[in-house]
């Protein structure tokens, strides 16, 4: 090793990890995937059932239910929007 | 699709070894897979708890602060940039942890006073880099027991780190030339610690 290792780097040198170190960190890492995909799979729906609760979801049925009647239709069917040539 | 991990089953990991920080940063970000992170835990665990047990001066809250830190790396790692080497993202994270943990138990307040570093009383002799470089190691230990946290980070970041000034500036949020002071007194403090515990031999 080319490197020179002054007495700093040497000094960093003989400190070991204690065992168990990676154990732990491994069972951090995997509660925290474990932690962000429930959140991944869950949340969207979440917000939904708040939106829901909060009478958002209604805005989509104002639109379409009541007025989409086969009369309406029809009216629109025979009075082209664009005026004839 | 076969990685460098899958790539000839055990043996995969030990074809990262010359693997650059920067392309197991990306494995893992591309396929989560947490071995790769386990591979940086390996090569910087023992640096980062080095660093932790001389700021603290405690083994148990060292270990603590190491998981502590590794966290924080597994959950920003998508932030980093790749404008500096890996290594000074992990040890400026390490030593703001270390820092802000003194600070906050009231241990140590002004650990970067500015009066610390700006005070320009009497001229500070410049003391070669050799002294500090080639004191044997038991020796240093000591020396950097027995000096303020401040001075063993700059001197640790400056001697331990390879961190440029810039660097330590960024780190530490403070001037350049405020660092070159800090680490000149810095060294002044050291071999002034050095004579008094040693002065017998």
């Amino acid at each position: 090793m080319s490197e020179e290792r002054n007495s700093f780097k040497r000094l960093q040198d003989e400190t070991d990890l204690p065992p168990g170190g990676e154990k732990e960190l491994k069972n951090t890492v995997s509660l925290v995937h474990s932690i962000s995909r429930v959140i991944e799979l869950y949340l969207p729906g979440f917000f939904q059932l708040l939106i829901s609760m909060s009478g958002g979801g209604k805005e989509k049925e104002k639109y379409s239910a009541p007025h989409d009647t086969g009369e309406k239709r029809r009216d629109s069917e025979n009075s082209p929007s664009e005026p004839p040539l | 699709m076969e990685t460098p991990l899958n790539k000839g089953g055990s043996t995969g990991r030990q074809g990262l070894k010359n693997v650059p920080d920067e392309e197991i940063i990306k494995l893992y970000l591309d396929s989560r897979a947490s071995a790769y992170f386990t591979v940086l835990y390996r090569r910087y665990g023992g640096k980062v708890f080095s660093k932790c047990i001389s700021l603290l001066k405690d083994e148990e809250l060292a270990n603590d602060a190491t998981q502590e830190i590794f966290t924080k790396i597994f959950l920003n790692l998508a932030k980093f940039s790749g404008k500096s080497k890996f290594s000074t993202w992990v040890y400026s994270i390490t030593y703001n942890f270390c820092i802000d943990y003194l600070r906050r138990r009231k241990k140590e307040r002004n650990i970067f006073s500015d009066e610390d570093i700006e005070n320009s009383g009497e001229p500070i002799e410049d003391i070669p880099d050799e002294e500090l470089l080639e004191m044997e190691v038991i020796r240093l230990k000591k020396v950097l027991e027995n000096i303020p946290t401040g001075d063993k980070t700059v001197l640790l970041m400056k001697y331990q780190d390879d961190m440029s000034i810039k660097e330590i500036a960024e780190i530490l949020n403070k001037s350049e030339s405020a660092i070159k002071m800090k680490i000149k007194r810095a060294k002044h403090k050291a071999q002034k610690t050095y004579k008094d515990i040693f002065k017998e031999l």
